[in-house]
Order: C-alpha cells, then structure tokens, then sequence
C-alpha cells in the first residue's frame, strides 16, 4: 500500500492510524478483486466465445446449407405464384398447395416442434454425460468430476439449444395472445434448429470421449498454467500478495486434480497405454512450464506457499528480539517459500505412476512415457536448477531401473532395460547441455551494462535478465532498498553498479555450486548404477549407462573452459573487492572431469568379458564394439599422457576385446562376395592392435617409462608363446601383410592416422640439434634413438615409418617363430627400424 | 606539564544538577534518539593512546609551550587534568559533544583565575548546566529552576555577555532547538511496539490492521528522514529492506557530520582565542574533513572504490 511514508511512520503509533489504514487496504482489495473478477469473466466469456466458434466451425456448412435451403424455398415460395400461374396449374392440386399462405397452426406446430426436439436434445445430452459419469467417474474425486460440468464444447452447446427452445417457447407464447406470427423468426428458429440438430452428431462424437478422464488433462493442464501465468511479473496485481495467495490455490487446485488423474489412469488398466502416457507428458510439460517461470515469480510470492523456519536467538535481528524481549515471548518462526511444491507434486505423482506401470509389467509403456523427460531435463538446466534435475534423475531413475537392480527377468523384449537406462543416463547430460547453454548464451559484459542501467523501481525489474533465483533475490533486495530509500527521502541512492556487483555476486555462487554439484553427482552416480547394474549381470544396460557416461565427461570437458571463461567475467573488474566470492580451481575441475572419464574407461574395460558372451543384435546397440573401441582409444590416450597405471589397467581388456572382436566379425564377413573386402574388415580390430602396440613401443621411449611397453610386451609374449601361437603369428603376419599390400584406405585407417598426425606433432615438439652440413636441418634431441630415427625429418610433418612397422620389425620380427613369415616389410626399412645407428639413418633418409 | 588545580577567581552563573526525572521530565532519551545522542560523540576524536593514526596532531600555530599550558587549563572543562594541547583539545572536544548531542548547544562563562609569577593570565571555561540562558541586549540571564534556587531566592542570574561562549551545532546541521525536537521525535517513532498493540501481553496485536512488519518498517523509514541530513545512526548498523550501499553511504553521511562539527568547535575555540586575545591558532590536522567525506562518497557512487576503501579513508 503508498502513502505518504514519513506522515504514516509518524502516525503509527496512533490505533486510529491502523484501522483507518485496515479499512482503506479492504477497501483498495474489493475493488482489486472487482477488476479481478471482471477480468477473469472476461476471460472466461473469450474462451466460451472460442468454444462456440469451434462448435459453428463443425457445423457451419450443415446450418449454411440449410439456411440455404430455407432461401431456396422463399425465392421459390415468391416466385411460386407467377410461375404456377404461369404454367396455367393453379387448380391443380400442386398449384393450390404451393400458393397457400403459412397458416397459423402451422406456424406454432412449427415452434412447438423445436421446441420440444431442443428439449429432447438437451435430456438427451445431460442423460449422455449422466451415464459416463456414473460409469466413469463415480470413483474420481469431485474435482476431476466437476471438470465435465466445465467442459466449454458441451457447455457452449448446452447454451445454444437452450436459446433455441427458450425462443421458441417465447414466441410461441407471443403468438398465443395474438402477436405474430412473426415471418422473419422462422429463418432464425429454423437456423437455430438446424445447429442444434447438427451440433449435437458432433457433441454426441464428443461424449464417448468423456469416457476417458485423461482426456481432462488438457483442461488442469491449462488451468494450472494460466494460474501460474498469473503469478509471474505480467500477471495481474502479480505483487500482491492477496492475489498470489489466490492464484496459488487456484493454481494447487489444478495441479492436485492432475495429480489424482494421474493417480486413477496409473491405477486402472483400460487408462493405461496411450491416455497415461499423454497425461503424464502433460504433467511434465506443465512441470518444464513452471520451471520456466519459475524466474520471473518474486522469490517470497505466495505462490510458492509457505513453510515454517525456526530462528535462533542469536541470530536474529534486534526489533524482534525486543518484541520477544518486552512481551516475553518465544521468537516467532520465519516463513520461507516453499518454491518445490510443483515439482514435488507433479513430478511425485509422474514417477509414482511411472513406477505403478513398471511394477506391473509395462516397461514399454514406461518408455513411451518418458518422451517428455527431455524437455522437464532441459528446463532443470535452462533455469539453473542442476541440483534439482540431479536429485529427480536419481529418483527418476531408480523407478526405470528397479526391475533391473532386483534382477528381474525381462522375457518379451531384453532391449527394453537397456533402453530404460540410456533414457535414465542420457537425464544429467540433457541438464548439463541446458546448464551450458545458458551460462553460453550470457554475454557478461551485456549483461553488466543492463544491469548498471536497469531502472529498478519500475515493475518486475528484477525478473527481466533469467539469472537464477539467488541473484534474482539479490536484486529484489536492490529493488526494496530503493524503495526505502525513496521513502525516507534519503540523499543516497544505490547505484546501478551495485545491483550489478550483488547479481553477478550470487550467479557465480549458484554457478560453483551447481557444476560442483553436477560433478559430484556424475563421479558418483555413473559407477555406482553401472556397477550395480553389472551385479545382477543387466551387462547391456550397464553398458547403456558407462556410453552416455563417457558422452557426457566428453561433454563436460568441451564445456569447462567455457564455465571457466564465464566465471572469469562474472568476477572480472570488481569494485567491492571484499565481497566474498567463489574460489575456482579449474586444473582441479579439468582433473576430476579426466578422473571421471578414466573410471566410465576402467568400468568400460572390466565389461569386455561380460558382454563378451552376447551375439551382436541388431535390437540392441553394440555396448561390447564401443567398449572395445573406447578402451583403445583410452590406451591411446595413456600412452600419450604417459599413465602407465591407467594403461596396465585396460591394455589387457582392450587385448582381449580385439581378439574377440575379431572372432565375432569372422562369421559375419564369411559370406561376403569379395574375399578380399571381408578381409579387410575382420583383420581392422587386429591392426589397431598392432599399431596401438607400436605406440607402446615409441611411446615408452619418448617418455622414458618402459613401464608402458612392458604391460604390452608380456601380453603379446603370453599370447604368442603359448600352444597356437605359431598359428597366431602366422595370422598376425598374413593381416598386417594384407593391410600393406592393400591399394585402398581401410575402415579405420582414418583414425589410425589421427593417432599418428598426433605422435608426429609430438615428436615435432622435440628440438633440433647442430646441423652437419648446410642443409641440413640438424638431428632431433632425443636420448632414444628410435625416436631420433622416426621423427618426422625434410621438412615434412609427418613420420616416414609407422608404429605398426615399428611393432612388427622391433618385436614380432625378433620372434623366433616369425622366421620365414612375411609382414609386408621392405627389407630396408626392417634394417632401418631394427638397426638405430644414428648416422647411417639419417644419412639414409 | 603536570599542574595544581586552580579554583576560578570569581563565579557569576549558578551550577546545578539537573532535577530529579520524576518532578521535572528532561529530554526524551530513548529508542534511536538515545542511541543518536550516545553515538554522535564516539569516533569523533581518534581514540586516544591509539597508535592507528599516525598523522593526527593538535598543535599551536606558532607553538608555545607557556600557552598550551594556558590552553590547557582553559579548557578543563570538566574536574580533571588534561596534559599538553592535544590531549586537553581532544578531551574538550569529546566531553563538549556528549553534551551537544543532547541539547544541541552549550554555554560556557569565562572565568578568570589568579596568576602566579611569571605566567600568562589563567582563564577557565566553567559549563552552564543545561536550563533556560536567555540573551537580552548586551547580557545572557541564566534562569535558575525551583529546586536549584539558594537560599537568597534568587530566580535568574544576569551574565554579561563578555563572559559567555555559546557553543552550538554548526548551522547546516540544523538549530539546538531543532535538533532537541529530533531527539524527540527520534525516541516517539522508535518504539518498539506501540503502547496500544498488545494492552494484555498476547502474542497476535489487539488492534485491527496493526501489522508488526509494517510497523517496524514504517518506524525505520521514519528514524532515517528524520536523521536524513546526518546519516544513519551507527548503533542501527544496517537497516533492514536498505542495501550495503545505503548503510557505507549513510555511514560516511555520519561521519561528515562528525567531521563537520569537529571543524567547527575548532573553528569557534579558535574564534574564542581571537576573542581573548591570544594570537596562537589550534590547529589539528590527520582527519578527514567533510569535503573529503564528500570526495570519498562521489567517488563511491561512481563505482570508482569500494566499501572497504570508502571507510578506510575516512578512518578517525
């Protein structure tokens, strides 16, 4: 309420003050409420006015063609006497009837007729919507029953029949004392008669509809957001706290009968299927919606309702401590706004009816329904509220997976848990991506002169820049101190910059905390369902869960300098120095989100065996291929980064998932035409190998940690040295050989050659020593002399010997069983790579 | 420089305690009017024995030993030994202001007292108690109140105007009579509770409309236009609804006005020296002064420092 503040702070002290000011805000509420209401009946009349066009949509060529038919017969009517006389037929008995005047009888038969079929139609309606709710709706609660009352289809049909027979009467009663007949009422009464006649097929279509509840949703659904709507900045008297209070019920009300619906559909099985699956989805979309608002309601408006929390002595402010001091009496709790109430309820609801359709069997169903977890994820994001998204993934996802974690057999369709765990999974990485592309799209420095320049008192300046809810809250206070300061006529007034240093203040804050959060969910989360998944051996869904895993650290690691650049701009150019703010330690970030990609590598690596067992299936997407692929390109990845831990650990695995992949490729090319092709495609895993293995090799000597070569080396010694390993040489021999000889880029050779532009920039990093003559370009520093020896040299950036050559004429070669076989080496370059004598290779090159 | 106390030669005006509360009511002292008048005088004088300031001094212009004694003794206001210019100026200055920030002015009679050998002629300021001093013509007459009145019955005493120095708030800061209204004010909005709120002690209010919060914001907004030319109160801290920036703001507000009548007792002492006939000049230097007060405050608005630099420089 405005009033002139230092007369009314003057006057408070006086009883008569309060209740005159009492009196005056009833007054300014009823007429509030009176515009309210008059807007709301407003509102009310545009939507049945909406209703009513689509009833005369449906109908409008069935009246329009009787009404023109009606025309039809008054042309012909009026022209009916010249043209009967014409033909020379008026005594006959066709000419007497065409010429005869409208009689009054029959005029009132007429109406009385429409009448009584209006009246029909309507017992008929009400009889229609009668049975289904007795069918139907007898177990509902009020509120959802009480939504058919509402339907605008049938209410706006119910008021046109209603018209019609009420006119009807009326004319009827008209003409009994003695005036009319009226002839231009017949067209209208007629035309009226023709739309109820017509209105009611379309109606009566309409009300085997009624037989679903869920069909409703779209009228709470609605409802619920236009009541929040109304709680946002553009609502009506939206900072009012009266109205919030009311929009908030309004909007509880709506929410709560959706949350029944889905409670009756979730419970009964001819709901299921389709119309639960579209409720749910409106539940959620009506949940992003809120979501999306959620900004742009005050952080202390009534709409979130209330809570109740406790003080403590000392910590609370000295006018209230002397009210408890002077009456003796306990501090009075605080009120805190309960900003979780849509998502509490609506979100509940969904995961306990997702978890009823799970329980009883529907896993297809289940998925079909969470479609729309993509955008209520999104929303999580788009808002900051990561914690939040974090926490319903968690509950969300051990609904999806409950049947997996108790080991519970799938029988119809086994694609279906993995597919469960992928749409779980994929969850944090949906907030995640939303998360960055908020921070993304801010433009901080924009953003910092809007802020500076924000007028503050106009109306909801603080909900105008989508930070989240903490700086949203900051800035209200900004908001209020202005206000204050504007009351006391102070000659201080806050400036622009402080608005700006108080919001970026707090986003930074709510930044930390939500990536740190998101981080320690994910480092969390991911290993721990995938191991449990593992447990009770649901091997494809755990591979599910470790690929969106590994996505999502891919994901993260693109995303941190970003984060990093945006946190940056937030604390750039500071005034208040001393204004606490958060600590970054990106070097630490970037090493959990590695660590968090090594452990998604390591559980990669230990299900190679696991999922070993299981045949390729086209149902299923191919978890053991990409673990395989995965663990080789974090062997990679560990040879260049010189971890020789990591690599002892998934070297073995990644070894065995070659060889295995090989054997399941094997029965799948066999039938291919070209021999040479399906050859080609089966030895590729097994070149990767030998490639990856000559990494091992020129890696362990540029880092000097042979630790590197040495898990490699005893693997290859334990699989050639035991029985069979002649024959597996001999094979090993013949692929490499092949891939030589081989005049076309195979499958993978373009990420083979990835890894080599990479080792060869690396070598090019190594400096160059005194030059021997006048052009040369000087000996690479290395104290290695097969690193000497196959850095790139001439000028040229790449390497002239491969590591797969370097495997095989440097290890496979020096094999005692090797003599005899080739591997498509040339002689020299065998000499070359096994004989490093520094100046006879370089004056070769 | 430690010296015998020296009685005054001769006493024209009547000292008094003031009445008892319950026979005469003084000036409203509670709420934010009491902590106003309680605040103004602290900080004002860098903290004695303090070595924060390094670069405050109180010196004479030219110095003079013989005359700081002088000075010294003049301005041993109240019954205690002041030591060298510095201490008696500062002591002066403080003890003068605690009773300003009540009464808004104060009046003081120059009093002579008997030289000894080879020393300037002793002068001492002896404060009037707080009462009626009306000015008439070329004389002041203290108005003696009933429970104060001697023997002799005597109502008022006649104080030529040669012999009073009438301190006041500097003018900017408003008029004693002005300010004691404030006072008043001050204490009437700051209630806690209105007397009628809870007439039986309950926990919900009695009176329909009455809203604690309201109330409680009302009162603050009130406290702070009232208190609008010297800054917000320091015992408040910050005002609940007001932003940090309002509360450094308001603070550096407080602080010019402190600055303000610092350099204004020093301005009127230094008058009062002309007046006597001394040619030395106090001077102090190491504070911070209004207009660099206002400096600091522009250059806050503009974003050019921030809070902690703000008050740093306007550290007494």
């Amino acid at each position: 309420m405005r009033q002139a503040p230092y007369l009314v702070s003057r006057l408070g002290n006086y009883r008569l003050f309060w209740r005159t000011r009492a009196a005056v805000a009833l007054v300014r509420f009823k007429a509030a409420r009176w515009v309210f209401r008059t807007r709301y009946v407003g509102e009310q009349a545009v939507g049945t006015a909406l209703a009513i066009r689509s009833l005369l949509s449906g109908t409008l060529f069935a009246t329009a063609l009787a009404l023109g038919t009606l025309l039809a017969f008054h042309f012909v009517e009026r022209s009916l006497p010249g043209l009967v006389s014409a033909l020379g037929i008026e005594h006959t008995s066709f000419g007497k009837v065409a010429t005869r005047p409208v009689s009054r009888s029959t005029y009132d038969a007429l109406l009385g007729a429409v009448a009584g079929v209006t009246g029909v139609f309507l017992a008929l309606y009400f009889t229609a919507v009668s049975a289904v709710a007795a069918a139907v709706y007898t177990t509902v609660p009020h509120d959802i029953r009480a939504l058919i009352v509402r339907d605008r289809l049938g209410n706006a049909y119910v008021r046109g029949v209603a018209f019609a027979a009420a006119l009807s009467v009326l004319l009827l009663a008209a003409d009994a004392v003695g005036v009319g007949p009226y002839r231009t009422a017949l067209p209208v009464i007629a035309a009226l008669a023709g739309f109820s006649i017509f209105a009611f097929i379309r109606l009566g279509q309409y009300a085997f509809y009624l037989a679903d509840p869920t069909l409703l949703a779209d009228t709470l659904a609605g409802d619920f957001v236009r009541w929040l709507r109304r709680a946002t900045r553009h609502g009506f008297r939206w900072n009012d706290a009266n109205f919030q209070e009311h929009y908030r019920r309004r909007g509880r009300q709506a929410a709560e009968s959706l949350v029944s619906l889905i409670e009756i559909s979730s419970k009964r099985e001819h709901l299921r299927g389709e119309s639960l699956r579209r409720l749910l989805q409106k539940a959620l979309v009506s949940v992003a919606i809120a979501l999306g608002r959620h900004n742009e309601i005050p952080t202390k408006s009534r709409w979130f309702g209330e809570r109740y929390e406790h003080k403590q002595w000392f910590l609370t402010s000295s006018s209230e401590l002397q009210l408890a001091n002077q009456t003796d009496s306990p501090l009075q709790p605080t009120t805190v706004p309960d900003v979780r109430w849509v998502e509490d309820h609506l979100l509940g609801a969904f995961n306990d009816a997702l978890g009823a359709v799970i329980a009883g069997g529907g896993l297809e169903e289940a998925y079909g329904t969470t479609t729309a977890l993509g955008t209520l994820f999104d929303a999580f994001g788009a808002v900051w509220s990561v914690d939040d998204g974090i926490e319903w993934t968690e509950k969300i996802a051990e609904t999806l997976l409950a049947p997996s974690f108790a080991g519970q057999p799938t029988l119809r369709r086994p694609a279906i848990v993995p597919a469960l765990a992928d749409i779980a999974a994929s969850l944090p990485a949906t907030v995640e991506v939303a998360f960055f592309r908020v921070v993304s799209e801010i433009d901080v420095d924009h953003l910092g002169d809007r802020l500076r320049r924000q007028r503050w008192t106009a109306d909801g300046a603080p909900y105008r820049f989508n930070l989240p809810r903490r700086a949203v809250e900051s800035l209200e206070k900004v908001r209020d101190g202005l206000a204050f300061e504007r009351a006391a006529g102070a000659d201080v007034v806050t400036p622009g910059w402080y608005a700006r240093e108080l919001a970026f203040q707090a986003t930074a804050w709510v930044h930390q905390e939500q990536l740190g959060a998101f981080l320690e969910f994910a480092e969390r989360w991911y290993p721990s369902v995938a191991d449990r998944l593992s447990e009770v051996q649901r091997h494809d869904a755990a591979g599910a869960v470790l690929s969106q895993g590994l996505h999502l650290s891919w994901k993260l690691a693109r995303h941190l300098p970003v984060f990093e650049a945006f946190a940056e701009r937030l604390a750039a150019d500071p005034v208040l120095e001393d204004l606490p703010r958060p600590q970054w330690h990106w070097p630490a970030t970037r090493q959990r989100v590695e660590q968090f990609r090594l452990e998604i590598i390591r559980r990669m690596a230990r299900s190679i065996p696991l999922l070993l067992e299981r045949p390729p299936s086209p149902d299923l997407p191919d978890y053991f291929g990409e673990a395989v692929h995965r663990t080789g390109e974090a062997c990679v990845e560990a040879l260049f980064e010189n971890q020789p831990d990591v690599f002892d650990e998934v070297f073995p695995a990644y070894f065995l998932g070659v060889l295995a992949t090989v054997d399941r490729l094997r029965p799948q090319v066999l039938e291919w035409s070209s021999l040479e092709t399906a050859a080609t495609w089966m030895v590729e895993p097994l070149l990767d190998l030998v490639a990856l293995s000559g990494y091992a090799i020129i890696l362990s000597e540029f880092h000097h940690e042979q630790r590197l070569w040495e898990a490699c080396r005893q693997l290859w010694e334990s699989y050639l040295g035991n029985d069979g390993g002649q024959e597996r040489l001999q094979f090993i021999a013949t692929a490499v050989a092949h891939s030589k000889h081989l005049f076309a880029i195979s499958p993978r050779q373009i990420l083979r050659t990835s890894w080599e532009m990479r080792l060869g920039a690396l070598l090019e990093t190594l400096p160059r020593g005194r030059p021997r003559h006048e052009f040369d370009e000087g000996p690479r520093e290395h104290p290695s002399a097969l690193i000497r020896r196959i850095a790139p040299s001439h000028g040229m950036p790449f390497m002239f010997f491969h590591p797969d050559e370097v495997f095989v004429a440097r290890y496979l070669m020096t094999l005692e069983t090797a003599a005899g076989l080739d591997f498509g080496l040339r002689p020299d370059q065998v000499e070359r790579l096994q004989n490093l004598d520094d100046d006879q290779g370089e004056e070769e090159q | 420089m430690s010296r015998r106390r020296r009685d005054p030669t001769q006493r024209l005006s009547r000292a008094y305690f003031p009445p008892p509360p319950d026979r005469e009511p003084g000036l409203p002292a509670e709420g934010s009017g009491f902590f106003f008048a309680r605040d103004l005088p602290l900080g004002l004088m860098p903290f004695r024995g303090s070595n924060e300031n390094s670069a405050f001094s109180i010196s004479l212009d030219p110095p003079d030993t013989a005359r700081e004694v002088w000075l010294a003794e003049l301005l041993e206001v109240r019954d205690r030994y002041s030591y060298g210019v510095e201490d008696a100026v500062t002591s002066f200055v403080e003890e003068t202001i605690g009773f300003i920030a009540y009464f808004g002015e104060r009046y003081f009679e120059i009093a002579s007292v008997e030289p000894e050998a080879d020393e300037l002629p002793p002068v001492r300021l002896l404060p009037l108690p707080w009462g009626p001093v009306v000015q008439l013509v070329r004389s002041y007459y203290q108005l003696i109140p009933r429970h104060a009145r001697s023997e002799d019955g005597k109502r008022m005493v006649r104080l030529p105007a040669s012999r009073i120095w009438h301190l006041r708030l500097p003018r900017e800061l408003g008029s004693p009579r002005r300010h004691r209204r404030m006072l008043r004010r001050l204490s009437r909005v700051s209630r806690p509770v209105p007397d009628f709120a809870f007439p039986t002690g309950g926990l919900a209010p009695e009176v329909r409309g009455y809203d604690f919060t309201t109330y409680h914001r009302l009162s603050d907004i009130a406290v702070e236009r009232l208190t609008n030319r010297w800054g917000t109160i320091p015992s408040l801290n910050q005002v609940e609804g007001t932003t940090e920036y309002f509360f450094v703001a308001r603070r550096l507000r407080f602080l010019r006005s402190q600055a303000l009548i610092r350099g204004h007792i020093l301005r009127e002492l230094n008058a009062l020296l002309e007046r006597l006939g001394v040619p030395e000049r106090i001077v102090m230097t190491g504070l911070p002064t209004p207009q660099a007060i206002d400096e600091t405050l522009g250059r806050l608005e503009r974003g050019e420092i921030g809070f902690k630099e703000a008050l740093d420089t306007t550290r007494v």
